[in-house]
């Protein structure tokens, strides 16, 4: 049997209101994300490219159409089903890291496996591994604020991998960086591709970055305006 | 290809325990946090630890002061089945052996009481039959513990006193047993006592601080002023007899002598003599934790403002609503339990200190206490645990939803921006039904009810109204800062700010501003209860008590518990040259139905000189009191026993059951408990009491103040001490016993002021740690630190000045209902409202004042911090 695609979008839309003006921030956009496949989404600010990945991680629900997340249907799902779903099977990188400062780089990494109710033996093991797995071992008992920023986005990329999750929604994560970290984070996403068969949804303006993905859309005015551009 | 949907459905999440989960959250973002910000962390514990300190003192010392009269009273007469007693009246002494000789009866005690001056200071003395039934004498003052030498003479020598081994060592200098002379000054004047025996230190010889002594029956008797009366009569059943037949034939027996119980329901009674103030106490408290809730409310709040980035980032990684509510909770649960056990602790000092003070108005006031113990149970700090507790949690309901509803895409975003709360329709509407219900609770306390519904109508009342002024503060706010944000002076522009900055989001600051109003209200409210009770009061007194000079034993207010003058000093004072008239007064406690009343003794010729404010009356009332036909009834004793003029009331005397026809119904603000006014003569007849406790004598025309009270200090001072009081001073010392008597509630108020000091602190801790990019910004751009400085003081005082203005919208109803109806229906007082409005008005700018005092601290953190470390922060 066919597995489900690890995303898909069926003619989604997104509108709100900005005092007396409504705004359409993703304009009845279908797309589908194949399992271990690493795409980027591109646009410029305010194009809904965010909106997107919010929609997808269940942050955000969308006014018509409907999200399906490794083959279900999101708008099915309540609140505590939504999160418990974020909590298994989809890992999400933010462009401003939002690592916990008070704890270490291990403790933030195996906070959404705390979540789930794993031990604490078991959820710094696993935590331990995905540190390993982008690099970050001997960093796991630093506080975020001795990192630098390259390595607090990898501490964010291990926290998402930690989960096994199905999907990565990465929201900018290279805004912050210099170009050369930024290469190393994206080099990293790039391996839990490969490695670990993990899907990858990239939002970026950074053509660059763009390029690391095996597929690219654009997105303008909550459209999706090119939807094919294979690497 | 892959499908879309999946054909089978996908395994259901695991779900972890939200409590697991909240603990996590809890170590992981609350206590990092915590640590972070210390002084926010420590100002919330003192709030939460000062408002359960003040409850539990109140608790505190309330049962302190009940168990002191509690252990006296249960020290001479707990181990008897039954007594007899009427008030401080007393009993004939000859229903003795009428009592030893019922069937049944196995042992009875005559006992006599009351206090005598020494030197040394007052003496309680304790009269008993020392020849007569041992066996309730035993249990009262054991043989073993009594060491008299040679106990016929004792008996026989009419002077002999047994002193406790304690004050024996103060009053004889340290050689007891050597037949010490004692001077004492009793009631019936001075006398000379020979210490010829000595009490252990237990039972009633530790009572008073063990300044007890122990006398023959007839020496009690008179030194005390009781002849042929004794203060009660305890009775010992024989094993089993059938007590409720012994108990009707006694009753029978002492009809319209005295009242026959079992000493333990007398302490209901007790209770009952200090209800009023319990009454007030119990308010008190109430309010204390409601200024406590909404420090807790506001510090939850701004914790969750604080860490909504957390927050957001734990909800995007999968923590569930629930325990990031639970987290919150949780942290407030820390703050309540911590709070609550050290604000035990507190309590326990702080009850220790305002016991003395609390017992000491009372025995001016009502009747002498035992030494008052401050004691702590375990029950106690559960009970304080327990209200911190929920009052932490109560408060941190709110702010545990809205950490459970944040909009983490909102959170998240690089751009985020404050956590801002709409003042929506549906909070508006909220606060509307809360001030509706307050305004229909408060309306049923005018419909005739129990005294406990009402004051669950008012308690009901209050909360609603407190709960509705706080949903609506924020409208309050901004209506009061809207003219502000129009200012265009230089001076002008960091008020400006403030008022943009609160205006833009007022409802941020509604758990300060309900702690403000909370505070400051409940300054008013018993500003004016105190205001309007002494103002009731003195203006009676100018009335009813007009007078020249009071003469009385000690400077005491002439109350049951003030000692007395002998009748003799009436002729004294007559004789001196100036004095037209010295018309006596007694006032004494008796028992009507079982229920603890003043009685009081005037002479008709001081009603026709000085009539007291008189509500109704019988046209020919005056010659009826004068005949000893017709009694005069207070207003509020009336109120309570739903008496009429024309009405007749039997009341018991050593000389029998006598009824009386009230002849009218007076205003008297002598007691709470109420007064019933005979005339002189017939009380004395009838209660063989000629004791006075007050001379009011008025002058001659012409005849000097001063001189006459030289004369009397000199001519009746020198018989036996007396004090002379002028109009002036007895006012005087009747407002200072108001005064004490309210000691607590004015510790409590400050208390309650510091509370609402924290809240405001805490408020701009939190503003300052929010708004640092905001401040970096004003800094680089537009204001100099004593500008910026100067915003956050405006901010301060306009919060301040909100906070005045509910609390003068919140406490002048309060009052008032308190004032005009719960005095009314605890005590029957009838008290004239007085609104202390030079406070209230001046409550405003002195919260705003108090509120930029207390600015001082977070905005010099604000100012002192380096503009890149303000501006580069994410």
């Amino acid at each position: 049997m066919t597995p489900p695609a690890a995303v898909a979008l069926v003619d989604v839309a997104k509108r709100y209101r900005q005092g007396m003006r409504e705004v359409v921030a993703v304009n009845h956009v279908s797309l589908t994300i194949a399992r271990g496949e690493f795409v980027a989404l591109m646009g410029p600010s305010g194009s809904g490219k965010s909106t997107l990945l919010h929609l997808i991680a269940g942050l955000d629900t969308p006014s018509a159409g409907e999200v399906f997340l490794d083959g279900m249907a999101l708008s099915q799902l309540g609140d505590d089903a939504l999160t418990d779903l974020r909590r298994t099977r989809i890992g999400v990188v933010f462009q401003l890291f939002n690592l916990l400062p008070s704890i270490d780089a291990l403790e933030n990494v195996a906070l959404p496996l705390r979540a789930s109710g794993v031990g604490s033996a078991g959820a710094h093991e696993r935590a331990r591994r995905a540190l390993a797995t982008v690099g970050l071992a001997a960093r796991a008992s630093h506080l975020p604020e001795e990192l630098s920023g390259g390595e607090m986005q990898r501490v964010s990329i291990a926290r998402a991998l930690a989960i096994d999750p199905v999907v990565i929604l990465a929201d900018e994560p290279t805004g912050s960086l210099d170009s050369e970290t930024g290469r190393e984070v994206l080099a990293t996403l790039r391996r839990c591709v490969v490695d670990a068969g993990v899907t990858v949804v990239l939002v970026t303006h950074d053509a660059a970055a763009a390029a690391h993905a095996d597929r690219t859309l654009h997105m303008r005015d909550g459209l999706l305006v090119d939807g094919n551009r294979q690497r | 290809m892959p499908t879309i949907a999946a054909s089978v459905s996908p395994t259901a999440p695991s779900r972890p325990p939200v409590a697991r989960a909240a603990l996590w959250l809890l170590r992981d973002v609350t206590l990092p946090s915590l640590r972070r910000h210390r002084l926010r962390a420590l100002l919330t514990l003192v709030g939460v630890t000062l408002g359960v300190q003040l409850v539990l003192t109140i608790q505190l010392v309330s049962r302190a002061t009940f168990r002191s009269f509690e252990q006296v009273f249960a020290t001479i007469a707990g181990s008897a089945d039954l007594s007899v007693t009427n008030g401080d009246v007393g009993v004939p002494e000859a229903l003795v052996e009428p009592i030893a000789a019922v069937p049944g009866v196995a042992s009875v005690s005559a006992l006599v009481r009351g206090t005598v001056a020494t030197e040394f200071g007052t003496l309680t003395v304790f009269g008993v039959d020392l020849l007569g039934d041992q066996e309730l004498r035993e249990r009262q003052f054991a043989r073993r513990h009594v060491h008299i030498g040679d106990e016929l003479r004792f008996v026989n020598a009419v002077d002999s006193i047994a002193l406790s081994t304690s004050f024996a060592g103060i009053a004889t200098d340290g050689a007891p047993g050597t037949e010490a002379v004692l001077d004492v000054t009793g009631p019936s004047g001075p006398s000379r006592l020979v210490v010829r025996g000595a009490l252990d230190p237990v039972g009633p010889a530790t009572l008073f601080g063990g300044a007890v002594g122990l006398v023959d029956l007839p020496t009690a008797q008179r030194l005390l002023a009781r002849r042929d009366r004794v203060d009660e009569i305890d009775v010992l059943l024989a094993p089993g007899v059938d007590g409720d037949a012994v108990r009707a034939r006694l009753a029978a027996l002492v009809a319209g002598s005295g009242t026959l119980a079992d000493p333990r329901e007398r302490l209901s009674g007790i209770a009952g003599l200090l209800g009023g103030l319990r009454t007030i106490f119990a308010i008190t408290s109430i309010l204390g934790v409601t200024v406590g809730a909404f420090l807790v409310h506001h510090a939850m709040r701004s914790a969750v403002l604080q860490r909504r980035r957390a927050l957001a980032v734990a909800r995007a990684l999968g923590y569930r609503r629930s325990a990031v509510a639970a987290a919150v909770l949780a942290e407030a649960a820390l703050f309540g339990v911590v709070g609550s056990l050290l604000g035990a602790a507190l309590a326990v000092v702080a009850a220790r200190l305002a016991i003395d003070v609390v017992t000491g108005a009372v025995s001016v006031i009502w009747t002498r206490a035992g030494d008052a113990a401050i004691a702590v149970d375990a029950a106690d700090l559960g009970m304080a645990v327990a209200l911190g507790l929920a009052c932490a949690l109560v408060a941190a309901l709110g702010p545990a939803t809205a950490a459970a509803r944040l909009d983490v895409v909102e959170q998240l975003r690089s751009t985020s921006s404050r956590l801002r709360t709409p003042l929506g329709g549906r909070a508006i509407a909220f606060g509307v039904g809360a001030c509706v219900v307050a305004c229909l609770a408060f309306a049923s306390t005018a419909l005739w009810q129990p005294l406990a519904a009402d004051l669950a109508a008012i308690g009901v009342g209050s909360t609603a109204m407190t709960i509705g002024y706080a949903a609506l503060a924020p409208l309050l706010l901004r209506a009061i800062v809207a003219p502000l944000r129009r200012l265009r002076t230089r001076w002008g522009v960091p008020v400006v700010l403030a008022a943009e900055h609160l205006a833009r989001d007022p409802v941020r600051c509604r758990g300060t501003l309900g702690a403000l109003m909370a505070a400051f209200a409940f300054v008013l409210c018993v500003s004016a209860f105190v205001r309007s009770l002494s103002g009731t009061i003195l203006g009676w007194m100018d009335q009813a008590l007009a007078a020249d000079l009071f003469v009385g034993a000690t400077p005491d207010l002439p109350l049951p518990s003030a000692p007395t003058l002998p009748p003799e000093v009436e002729a004294e004072l007559v004789a001196i040259p100036g004095v037209a008239d010295a018309p006596p007064t007694r006032i004494t406690l008796a028992e009507l139905d079982g229920t603890m009343i003043g009685l009081k003794a005037t002479r008709v010729r001081q009603l026709r000189t000085w009539p007291f404010p008189v509500v109704a009356q019988h046209p020919d009332y005056l010659q009826a009191y004068e005949r000893g036909d017709a009694v005069l009834v207070s207003d509020n004793l009336a109120f309570r026993f739903g008496f009429r003029v024309g009405d007749r009331v039997a009341l018991d005397s050593p000389t029998g059951r006598h009824e009386f026809v009230i002849g009218a119904i007076i205003v008297d603000y002598t007691i709470d408990v109420g007064t019933l006014t005979v005339e002189t003569d017939t009380y004395r007849r009838l209660w063989r009491d000629s004791q006075v406790s007050t001379y009011l004598v008025h002058l001659a025309p012409g005849a000097s103040a001063a001189d006459v009270r030289a004369r009397i200090a000199r001519d009746v001072g020198g018989r036996r001490p007396v004090s002379v009081l002028t109009a002036a001073e007895f006012k005087r010392t009747t407002a200072e016993a108001i005064d004490a008597a309210f000691v607590l509630t004015y510790a409590i108020q400050l208390v309650a002021a510091c509370v609402a000091g924290i809240g405001v602190v805490n408020f701009l801790l939190v503003e300052i740690v929010d708004r640092r990019r905001e401040i970096g910004l004003l800094r680089t751009v537009a204001l100099d630190r004593r500008q910026l400085a100067s915003t956050f003081a405006a901010e301060a005082a306009l919060l301040g000045l909100a906070g005045g203005v509910l609390a003068i919208v919140w406490g002048w109803p309060i009052a008032y209902i308190i004032v005009t109806h719960s005095a009314r229906m605890v005590s029957g007082w009838r008290l004239v409202f007085d609104f202390p409005w030079g406070m209230a008005l001046a409550t405003p700018a002195v919260v705003a004042a108090t509120a930029a005092l207390a600015a001082v601290v977070p905005v010099r953190a604000a100012t002192r911090a380096s503009l890149s470390s303000l501006v580069g922060v994410e």
